[in-house]
């Protein structure tokens, strides 16, 4: 094992646990002596113990976020060979949310299940929108006018969204939940997101070489016999799973998808098969930490996820463009 | 036209002869007055002046990075003076009670310096050896935008409680809350904003052409380009102060007018300002009144009729406006 490989794994895992347990116990004195009795002596009427499980299913979300959302990102920027693809930026995660409000429109109701059904639905939709762009307008433009279109569809997207909610009056219930709401997630949305993640992490993990010969463009891959619609229609799949189910439950957080695959790159290298483990690690992770960091800075207000992130997004978002969208 | 319109219509209708009697100070019903005076005409007299600002502020952008989709709210410029203006709050907080006069123009001021600022930051990022990509601009512009938001609301957390709702106002984009006091702040420079661009009108058509054209006739372009920025940096900023985050306008009302004047033609800005005024005014009565008593956030509307323009503008532009390089997909 390649000995980079190895130093990640392991400041991963030690960021994980060091930010997991300041999580965890935030807010609590005594906190490992919490820790400990939650482990061993779980007692449901303890207010510790509660607030202690509740951080825990925030901990898993913002985790599994993170992950979800770096993998689309990274899977984005492999199909599209750009590297300025991400969901968010790009409208995916805008389609979804277009279409959990046409849900709460019309079943007010809505389970948490029926959301993440709309959103998908809702980001394919936007994910369709996008790949017909690429093909039409993009030959023969410059390697940045696809993120550009991109970000015009989300704006449309997101102004329909706003038409909605306004016309029917529901902008309170949509805004708890569309601005991340990382603080309100509950153990059940956990068992949600947690399957899915897992089964198409696995699947991506192991594909993966197919993606650095996917890499490799059309003229050679073809001529090898590689069946590149059937890909194509997989990364698809994946990257309108993963943001669904990332907006359903949290609602939207931008720039993980962009910058998370770019910061994996550099320290790992470019091969596809190699950063596809740390992807969903690096990403999990960073947005664990930008969770404590939002509940840190403010104390004892929580400042919003987004601006967290976007203080770091933003920066490496302008030095991307700078370098300029092909894939290096 | 629809300066008429919106006076009449509303949630609260007067009718024709009630609407020429008061304007005329004939006895008229006192409540009838009180809306016309202190809502309506204030509104309209803001949405106007927003309209055409910003339309103005959105040809001098495309007319100095020489690019059909330049326009405030893309590049990130309203963020950057709604952001001096947090910043401004943050750093004064409620100094001087008494003293408004000054603390409206330093405001103004701190405004002024957040989008100037937007604006040099994205300039500076989008140098590159070959010139400035035009593409590269408009990105780096929406990347600056989401950085300023942020930052905006970082720091509109740790004001104090007052200003809070002071910057909430308009920070959430609405000309609803416009009354005779805010018309008195920004029409002093408005107005000298507008005398400055009718006399330097010429100066700008130079700029369209390319710099090396400009140098052979020894004309000072980095001076007057400045002097453009700083001028539509004060009308973005004074619009944004009075209506928020209204997105577009800059964007389209050129485009249309151009289509019906010729560029020299000393009507231009004019014109772009008539425009602007009206496209602003015809929006804001419709969400006014289309789902009455709700009103529609005024950015969705004018952002449902922009957004698929500029897909169009873009789709038809796209070799003048994605820059230089020219690649094959495949």
């Amino acid at each position: 094992m390649k000995f980079k490989y190895v130093l990640w794994t392991v400041t991963a895992l030690i960021l994980l646990i060091i930010f997991g347990f300041l999580s965890l116990t935030f807010g609590m004195k005594n906190s490992l002596v919490v820790f400990l009795e939650v482990i061993v002596n779980y007692d449901k009427t303890n207010p510790e113990h509660i607030i202690f499980i509740s951080h825990l299913a925030r901990v898993l979300v913002a985790v599994s976020v993170g992950a979800s959302l770096a993998l689309a990102g990274f899977i984005m920027q492999l199909q599209y060979k750009n590297d300025l693809a991400d969901p968010t930026l790009m409208g995916v995660s805008d389609g979804s949310a277009l279409a959990i409000v046409i849900g709460m429109i019309f079943m007010p109701n809505l389970t948490m299940l029926g959301r993440i059904i709309f959103s998908v639905i809702g980001s394919f939709l936007a994910y369709i929108i996008i790949s017909y762009i690429y093909k039409i307008v993009f030959l023969g433009q410059s390697r940045l006018t696809f993120p550009l279109i991109g970000i015009v569809i989300s704006m449309l997207l997101s102004s329909m969204t706003t038409f909605l909610v306004s016309y029917y009056n529901i902008a309170q219930s949509v805004n708890s939940w569309y601005n991340s709401r990382l603080y309100r997630v509950s153990f059940s949305d956990v068992v949600y997101f947690w399957p899915i993640l897992l089964l198409l992490i696995f699947l991506i993990v192991l594909l993966r070489k197919q993606m650095d010969i996917y890499s490799y463009g059309h003229s050679i891959t073809t001529s090898i016999g590689m069946e590149r619609i059937h890909w194509e229609n997989f990364y698809s799949v994946c990257v309108v799973i993963l943001t669904g189910v990332s907006v359903a439950i949290v609602g939207r957080i931008a720039f993980v998808g962009l910058v998370i695959p770019h910061i994996v790159k550099l320290s790992i290298g470019k091969k596809y098969a190699a950063s596809v483990f740390f992807v969903p690690l690096t990403g999990g992770i960073f947005v664990l930490m930008s969770d404590y960091l939002s509940r840190y800075i403010n104390y004892p207000f929580e400042t919003p996820i987004g601006v967290v992130i976007a203080l770091v997004g933003v920066p490496i978002f302008l030095y991307l463009i700078r370098r300029g969208a092909t894939v290096h | 036209m629809s300066c008429y319109y919106s006076l009449i219509s509303g949630t609260y209708h007067i009718s024709n002869d009630q609407l020429i009697g008061s304007l005329f100070e004939q006895n008229t019903d006192s409540q009838t007055l009180l809306i016309l005076w202190n809502f309506r005409i204030p509104r309209l007299v803001v949405s106007a002046l927003v309209g055409g600002s910003l339309a103005i502020a959105g040809y001098i952008l495309q007319t100095l990075t020489r690019n059909p989709i330049a326009d405030a709210g893309l590049l990130g410029i309203n963020s950057g003076a709604a952001f001096g203006s947090v910043f401004y709050y943050f750093i004064v907080g409620s100094y001087f009670i008494d003293g408004k006069e000054l603390q409206n123009i330093s405001l103004i001021i701190f405004g002024i310096l957040g989008a100037l600022s937007a604006l040099l930051l994205n300039f500076s990022l989008s140098m590159s050896t070959s010139g400035i990509s035009m593409s590269r601009f408009i990105l780096n512009g929406i990347g600056i935008n989401m950085g300023f938001s942020a930052m905006t609301t970082y720091f509109s957390l740790k004001i104090s409680n007052d200003d809070y709702s002071r910057v909430n106002n308009w920070l959430q984009g609405s000309i609803s809350q416009s009354n005779w006091a805010s018309i008195h702040q920004i029409f002093p420079w408005i107005l000298i904003a507008f005398i400055l661009l009718l006399f330097s009108q010429k100066h700008l058509e130079l700029l369209r052409y390319s710099d090396s054209h400009l140098r052979n006739i020894g004309f000072s372009m980095s001076y007057w380009r400045l002097f453009f920025i700083i001028l539509a940096s004060i009308l973005i900023c004074v619009s944004v102060l009075s209506a928020g985050n209204v997105a577009f306008v800059g964007l389209i009302v050129p485009y249309i007018t151009l289509k019906f004047f010729k560029r020299s033609s000393k009507l231009l800005i004019p014109a772009i300002f008539i425009n602007g005024m009206s496209l602003v005014t015809l929006c804001d009565t419709f969400v006014k009144n289309i789902f009455a008593p709700n009103e529609l956030p005024l950015n969705s509307m004018i952002g449902l009729i922009g957004i698929p323009y500029l897909i169009l503008i873009f789709i038809n532009n796209s070799n003048r406006v994605g820059g230089k390089k020219f690649e094959k997909s495949y």
